[in-house]
């Protein structure tokens, strides 16, 4: 019978198995067994009065662990679990915080997913998760990452005291792990003198006071720390400690699901909250005044008395018994919200009030003089940082300045040490503190800027629109138009060719082809490329797809970051005049090539079809537009031909005469061909 | 591109301009900002003490992101320095770091003044003379 609860608790069919529990304790008598079981199912069932009643029963039948209530513990915490508290809105008011200890940063350690965290807190935690946009690191090594050297600089100068806190708080902690603890109660107390805000010296010196068996002043400072930070699951924890040290376990069990509710990961709060329920549940002696005030008043029977005792009457609070859980969840709820409410800054106590909570730091700041411009401009543009990225090294730059650094050399800029990684991973990820700092304390120069930004890429994606705007110039090999052309690229100027191309959403570029051996020189005529596709090898370099477009003639010349740039104007076909003709003449060439195509080598073949793609199909009505056919520009693409004859062809406006022209050279071939 | 200056070379001309370092004067030409006439004294207890060297400097279209491009207009004895002025030093070849300035590229042709480095030579002859026989060539540097 109990295999078969069991079975049944473990398929998750609680009901079933509270029938079974309930049918054998009817058969076979209240063994504890059957009572913990049937207990174990109503807490599953969420049915808590009917849990309590039968843990109670048990506990009264049998000796009873803390640890049997496991499943009434995690029902609990599943009813009163929240959804991850932080969500990207409130990245917004991170600005010096740690998202885990919610305390100032303290040897600031910046990951890839572009969030901050204090080195220690970062090792101590397990979960291999950002706790704040929940990216998993599954083989990130901390230690691999240097502190963010603009973040400690910063700390250290605007707000000096937290540094000598910190200082002192070492010492303290050293001190209570040796046991010395009022000697850590007087440092902790120093330490806030300097930081009165700083909630984890409260909760420090709350547990130090606990272990003192000072728990009246334990549950003081745990107070303390809720009122500074009601968004820190910890400070429920304290209370909730306290609370269990004084004996109010209801009471206790209310502060440590709420810290659950705000964290369900926290394991030693589940303990505690075993272990509080479990005196909640455990009858009360004969000898307890309120036993004997119950048996006074009411005079029931014994059974009835305990049951009443422990459940019906006050000694439960309502807080905790069963149709509270409903009344706990609104305190559950009150919460949350009130964490919510601090963490996005609705909620913050006024800063004249000096030992009160001040939601930003910015009020902390006790010199705004200290506020520097120039300590968050870019070493490379000299310019506000915008998008602001960290290397492992723990530098931090502009995301499009970093980037172009690293097309030359894959190192960094200030300190040279190797980024090869960083740059494999493509990381894209801003560093959000230094964003927010960056706004919070310079929002003109911010807005400046972005707008900056914004002009730079309206400029590149402006390209080639109007006679304004230079298109870039890929100096290489001829374009045609439909024909595609797979590129490689690997220096440096055309990786940022290709990026500003990407970025701008224009994706295109007009390709030429050199024409004298300065920089400067290519040629007059050329082919606007399309990008189709890119694909990046872990070393920067990268494989473009592109497609031929319009034609172009260059009118000017210049350039931007290093690679040309012209002035061009595009060129297109004149409107066919004799239709008939040219369509002939077409339509046979086409067979022609198309012959020729299908008696070429099958290496060659191969060959032709990785570069160039297949042979195109036949006309159609659009071959007669501003470019002619696709086949004509593929097989001119396909030819050996010098490329002062390709130049030529593609400056010709007349269908008719490239077709010419092809035929010409066909011609030739064949002559060549035949009298070998 | 039509956009000017870049920011970042407004900046440090203006850097340079306010907060001079010894010894050291670096002026914009006037009708192109990206090309300075530099003046570097000699620095002390180098033979070149009391020296006063002109040199011009050029920061071209990729600069930062590569080094600008420096030369000694005053000839000079140097072992790593030729007599078309091209000076040999590191940080304005495979050394150049973008986060390097001006400023700190002119430092460092100071210093090399002050520390010649005759295993790096531009100057063969000059080298060979540094190390055979440096109280002559000291001598010559003076002259």
């Amino acid at each position: 019978m109990v295999d078969l609860a069991k079975q049944a608790f473990s398929s998750k069919n609680f009901d079933l198995a509270a029938e079974i529990y309930e049918r054998s304790i009817r058969e076979y008598g209240p063994k504890p067994e059957f009572l913990l079981g049937l207990a174990d199912c109503f807490a599953k069932l969420g049915q808590f009065e009917r849990a309590f009643t039968a843990y109670s029963k048990a506990c009264r039948v049998g000796p009873m662990n803390p640890k049997d209530l496991k499943h009434l513990v995690s029902s609990l915490v599943n009813t009163v679990k929240q959804d991850p508290l932080i969500n990207s809105e409130m990245n917004k008011n991170v600005v010096f915080d740690c998202l885990i200890c919610r305390n100032m940063l303290y040897d600031p350690v910046t990951i890839p997913c572009g969030h901050t965290f204090c080195r220690q807190c970062l090792v101590k935690d397990a979960s291999k998760q950002c706790k704040n946009c929940g990216t998993k690191y599954l083989y990130l090594n901390i230690s691999r990452i240097k502190s963010s050297v603009l973040l400690s600089q910063t700390i250290d100068k605007w707000f000096p005291e937290h540094s000598k806190a910190v200082e002192i708080k070492k010492m303290a902690n050293d001190a209570f792990q040796t046991c010395r603890f009022e000697e850590a109660i007087r440092l902790y107390t120093g330490a806030m003198e300097l930081v009165p805000n700083d909630h984890l010296l409260w909760s420090n010196r709350s547990f130090a006071l606990s272990r003192l068996d000072r728990n009246e002043e334990a549950l003081e400072d745990a107070d303390m720390i809720l009122q500074l930070r009601p968004d820190w699951p910890k400070g429920y924890f304290r209370r909730g400690c306290a609370l269990y040290n004084l004996g109010q376990y209801e009471e206790s069990v209310v502060a440590l699901l709420q810290c659950l509710a705000l964290d369900s990961s926290i394991e030693t709060a589940k303990d505690y909250l075993s272990k509080a329920l479990h005196n909640i549940i455990l009858p009360l002696s004969p000898d307890n005044p309120k036993a004997t005030e119950l048996q006074r008043e009411l005079n029931p029977s014994l059974l009835d008395q305990l049951i009443r005792t422990n459940f019906d009457c006050t000694v439960l609070l309502p807080k905790v018994t069963v149709d509270t859980v409903k009344r706990l969840k609104d305190i559950i709820t009150d919460t949350v919200n009130s964490a919510t409410n601090f963490l996005e800054g609705k909620d913050h106590h006024q800063p004249s009030q000096p030992n009160l909570p001040q939601g930003t730091r910015k009020a902390l700041l006790k010199d705004p003089s200290l506020v520097c411009r120039e300590d968050f401009e870019c070493s490379l543009c000299y310019r506000l940082l915008h998008l602001p990225v960290s290397t492992p090294c723990g530098h931090v730059f502009c995301r499009p300045c970093l980037d172009k650094c690293l097309d030359h050399k894959t190192e960094c800029p200030l300190c040279k040490s190797c980024l090869a990684e960083y740059l494999a991973e493509r990381r894209q990820s801003v560093t959000i503190a230094i964003e927010n700092i960056i706004e919070a304390y310079f929002p003109e120069d911010c807005i400046e800027r972005m707008s900056q930004h914004e002009e730079e890429i309206q400029e590149l994606a402006s390209m080639g629109l109007d006679s304004e705007h230079d298109i870039p110039i890929f100096v290489c090999t001829l374009a045609y138009p439909y024909v595609s052309c797979p590129l490689h690229i690997f220096e440096p100027r055309y990786r940022l060719m290709v990026r500003q191309c990407m970025e701008s959403g224009r994706r295109q570029f007009g390709m030429c082809v050199a024409n004298g051996d300065e920089e400067s020189q290519f040629s007059e005529y050329g082919c606007m490329l399309e990008i189709r596709d890119v694909q990046f090898f872990p070393d920067g370099r990268s494989l473009v797809d592109c497609v031929g477009g319009k034609r172009f003639k260059v009118i000017g010349k210049g350039q931007r970051d290093g690679y040309n740039t012209a002035k061009v104007e595009f060129i297109s076909d004149h409107p066919v005049a004799d239709m008939e003709e040219v369509r002939g003449t077409s339509e046979r060439l086409y067979l022609v090539c198309r012959k020729w195509w299908e008696e070429l080598p099958q290496v060659q073949r191969a060959q032709i079809l990785q570069h160039l793609g297949e042979f195109p199909g036949p006309e159609t009505e659009s071959s007669y537009g501003p470019n002619g056919s696709a086949w004509h520009w593929w097989m001119l693409a396909v030819l050996p031909l010098d490329s002062r004859i390709q130049l030529a062809i593609i400056a010709m406006t007349s269908y008719k005469e490239r077709l010419r022209a092809l035929e010409r050279v066909l011609g030739f071939l064949k002559n060549k061909h035949d009298s070998r | 591109m039509a956009a000017g200056l870049p920011r970042r070379i407004i900046k440090e001309t203006q850097r340079l301009m306010q907060e001079p370092v010894t010894g050291i004067q670096a002026i914009p030409d006037e009708s192109n900002a990206r090309y300075f006439h530099v003046v570097v004294t000699g620095p002390e207890g180098s033979p070149y003490e009391e020296g006063v060297f002109k040199l011009e400097l050029f920061l071209p279209e990729e600069y930062p992101m590569s080094a600008p491009k420096v030369r000694f207009m005053t000839k000079i004895y140097h072992p790593n320095i030729d007599k078309l002025g091209r000076i040999c030093l590191d940080i304005l070849k495979d050394k150049w770091s973008p986060a390097l300035q001006i400023r700190t590229v002119l430092l460092s042709i100071q210093a090399l003044l002050s520390a010649p480095n005759p295993d790096d030579p531009l100057a063969n002859d000059v080298a060979e003379q540094w190390k055979t026989n440096e109280a002559k060539a000291i001598d010559t540097g003076y002259l």
